[in-house]
């Protein structure tokens, strides 16, 4: 509401406010208990097993790093992806936005599913390209980067959406300024649209890292699940549970809340600090 | 520009920092080293407490490394179906049939049994049989078809016609075995009916047993993956997993029952084959090919049947026996389990090209001046069944008497030879016997008897102490398997044994 025109009456803005907090409490309530819930099933005696657990430990390592690789390379692909699709209206712009929907409405042990058959029965099960990739000393099906490439199928779809807002919500026009001013496509992109959409390609960042660390479905068919080498802390929750070990997997699940809380709190202390 | 480069350049770098990260971290090392010959087990999540202790315990023993697949069993068999691996090991035997059927998997071998229970809270005071269970009130969670322990409780249930009874509490169905566990641990049902060694991990539970359950235990096993290119490493764990000092311990110890006939572990069992030298064209090859795939060492006596039983009454103890004919298994039979017959042979009369005797039935035997090879009748099986033979038709003492028999051999095969070497006019041996020496159609005719009694069969079976049952079952099904048949059909048996 502009500033300049006053209200012809002022009412009580405690009515508005006391909605919006009600909508805050009511969800921020809901998350607090259901990490709460959580807490209350984890014995002291099931975290200090899970917190002095190698293989945890070593799923911990392994889940931090793979999603900050997977979260990297997705925003790689997502900032020219997202912008292309933001700026130029082309042939095939539709399909491509639609194809880029896939892996998000895929259910995500189809995409595992899908990978598997990718590397291992295609174009046939006697001659895949797992059979050439192991020829050539890289083995990708169940081990590490079969869990980045399950993590970076889905999590650069969401990078993708991000960036694509948010270049759609940067006008264009000071692009169109610096072109009039004889600068070329790749210093308008770089000079101009880059710079503005730096806090997108950080919250992009965040989406993709965190999109990976939920990851488990995909992950579980393409990667396996071996303790010590190819569990991330998802597939440890999932398994903790199928032996019937909840405290476990309480125990577990805290500590990737944990992890996930810091590390995207740290981002975004760091991304407001800019 | 700068600014945004530099961006680029920063992120580029903790790329780099990240995947040395992870080439650094122990995981990937473990990785690296001999990829190649690392194995791939699809292992049941139910059974992940026991398997991942057997493997933990496998690599530290024997330094071999172990990738292991979790998921449920189901689910494992479809990616069985797309990907590579070596061993498969679901929660239910029937999964492995379902494979076999597929073509999928080879051997088998039985790990665990598992025995449907009621589960409660242990709280719980109410529910102490099916019949609480199905009164109205109480909230079931079930396992769906899918799950191994869904698929068997509606079966029976239904056939003790129960099932809608319970049915209409359900109130939950879940698709795994622990889905359906966690739910009554949980609290949001009060009961429901699962497997009890998962039971036993919930300290919080009660199982209540079930004798139109326990009348029907499933048994969980191991099976060699046909996609294996390591054959023999998948062999070797598991029979690591099955033995029962090793694996049988681990999942004893996590509250399942275990096979009471289980093989004792054996870095590379020793075993000790007593054949019938008749059987020696038909299974000296496969027994070489069973004991490269299997990894142990075999050591096969080839010799008359009577002289085996000798040398086992004198103390020889032989835990594979695949006897001549039924007659000299019968004489041992204390030490043996109940024999397989895989074949039956046929006595025919070996003559010299032409038949220059006119030698055409037994009744021949007694023109004069024949010279009349015979087997020994106590040295091995075939003298003997050629002795009640020639008895039965009354012909043993006038043959005798003529003095026509000029040689009893201790076994068939040096019948061929002197056939072949002239020295006889006529010799009675096993069909097998003739067609093992590829050439002595070229010098020799066989003259069939088509008489009931001259025929032998001739079973196979392990000994009673054998610390390896498992492995001699599966020794007796690679000999007499679709491959291994081809090679008794070459040699002129009959083939007796069902298919498996």
């Amino acid at each position: 509401m502009p500033a300049d025109i006053a209200p012809p009456k002022l009412r009580s803005d405690v009515p508005f406010f006391a909605g919006l907090t009600g909508f805050i409490g009511l969800y921020i309530g809901l998350i607090i208990l259901l990490v709460l819930a959580n807490v209350s099933y984890i014995s002291w005696d099931d975290l200090v097993t899970a917190m002095t657990d190698e293989a945890i430990l070593s799923s911990l390592e392994l889940t931090f790093w793979t999603c900050t690789v997977t979260a990297i390379l997705s925003v790689f692909f997502a900032v020219p992806i997202g912008y292309s699709l933001s700026r130029f209206n082309f042939r095939g712009r539709t399909l491509l936005d639609t194809l880029l929907d896939i892996p998000i409405i895929l259910p995500p042990l189809v995409v595992g599913l899908s990978l598997l058959i990718l590397f291992n029965s295609f174009p046939h099960r006697d001659n895949s390209l797992e059979d050439w990739l192991n020829s050539h000393g890289i083995f990708v099906t169940f081990h590490i980067p079969a869990i980045i490439l399950a993590q970076f199928t889905v999590a650069a779809a969401f990078a993708v959406r991000s960036m694509r807002n948010t270049f759609d919500q940067i006008s264009p026009r000071g692009e169109l300024v610096a072109l009039t001013l004889g600068c070329n496509r790749s210093q308008v992109f770089w000079e101009v649209a880059l710079p503005q959409a730096g806090k997108g390609v950080l919250s992009a960042g965040v989406l993709a890292w965190a999109r990976a660390l939920g990851e488990f479905g995909p992950i579980l068919v393409f990667a396996g699940a071996t303790r010590g080498r190819t569990e991330v802390l998802a597939t440890s929750v999932f398994l903790e549970i199928n032996i019937g070990n909840l405290g476990g997997a309480a125990a577990v699940s805290l500590i990737l809340i944990t992890l996930a809380i810091s590390t995207i709190l740290i981002i975004r202390l760091a991304g407001d600090r800019k | 520009m700068k600014k945004s480069i530099i961006c680029v350049l920063a992120l580029c770098g903790a790329l780099v920092v990240c995947l040395i990260a992870l080439s650094t971290s122990p995981s990937t090392q473990q990785n690296n080293t001999n990829k190649g010959a690392e194995l791939t087990l699809y292992c049941a999540a139910g059974l992940r407490k026991p398997v991942s202790q057997i493997i933990e315990a496998y690599t530290a023993e024997t330094g071999r490394k172990v990738n292991v697949i979790y998921n449920g069993s189901g689910a494992l068999l479809s990616q069985i179906k797309i990907g590579k691996g070596d061993l498969y090991m679901p929660a239910d035997l029937s999964y492995i049939e379902e494979a076999a059927k597929g073509g999928l998997t080879a051997e088998s071998i039985p790990t665990a049994y598992l025995t449907a229970v009621i589960v409660v809270h242990k709280d719980n005071t109410t529910i102490r049989s099916l019949e609480d269970i199905t009164k109205s009130g109480v909230r079931i969670s079930l396992a769906d078809q899918s799950a191994a322990v869904g698929k068997f409780t509606r079966k029976v249930l239904a056939e003790n016609g129960l099932l809608n009874a319970i049915e209409k509490n359900v109130t939950v169905t879940k698709p795994t075995v622990n889905g359906i566990v966690e739910d009554v641990s949980i609290g949001s049902v009060d009961a429901t009916i699962a497997w009890d060694a998962v039971a036993r991990n919930f300290t919080d539970l009660r199982t209540i047993e079930v004798p139109i359950f326990s009348a029907k235990r499933r048994s969980a096993a191991v099976a060699v993956l046909n996609s294996t290119r390591k054959p023999t490493a998948a062999l070797h764990l598991a029979r690591y997993i099955s033995a029962k000092d090793k694996g049988g311990e681990v999942f004893k110890r996590n509250g399942f029952d275990t096979p009471e006939k289980a093989d004792q572990w054996a870095e590379i069992p020793q075993i000790l084959v007593f054949s019938g030298s008749m059987l020696k064209p038909a299974i000296g090859e496969r027994i070489q090919e069973f004991e490269q795939r299997e990894g142990c060492t075999i050591t096969t006596v080839y010799e008359g049947c009577g002289t085996l039983i000798s040398q086992m009454k004198a103390g020889a103890k032989p835990s594979f026996y695949f006897s001549c004919d039924q007659s000299f298994l019968d004489q041992v039979q204390d030490r043996f389990n109940t024999g397989t017959v895989a074949t039956t042979n046929e006595i025919v009369m070996l003559v010299p090209k032409g038949n220059t005797k006119s030698i055409r039935s037994l009744d021949d035997l007694l023109v004069k001046s024949a010279k009349v090879g015979v087997a020994h009748p106590v040295k091995s099986a075939l003298g003997k069944l050629t002795e009640i033979l020639l008895e039965n038709t009354k012909l043993l003492k006038p043959l005798k008497d003529s003095g026509n028999i000029v040689v009893y051999a201790s076994k068939g095969d040096e019948l061929v030879t002197q056939m072949q070497a002239g020295s006889l006019d006529v010799a009675l041996l096993y069909r097998s016997n003739a067609l093992a020496s590829p050439s002595i159609l070229k010098y020799c005719d066989i003259v069939a008897l088509d008489h009931p009694e001259a025929v032998a069969s001739q079973p196979f079976a392990s000994s009673l102490d054998t610390p390896y049952p498992n492995q001699l079952n599966r020794l007796g099904d690679f000999l007499t398997n679709a491959e291994g048949k081809k090679n008794f059909l070459k040699y002129g048996f009959t083939w007796e044994k069902a298919p498996n």
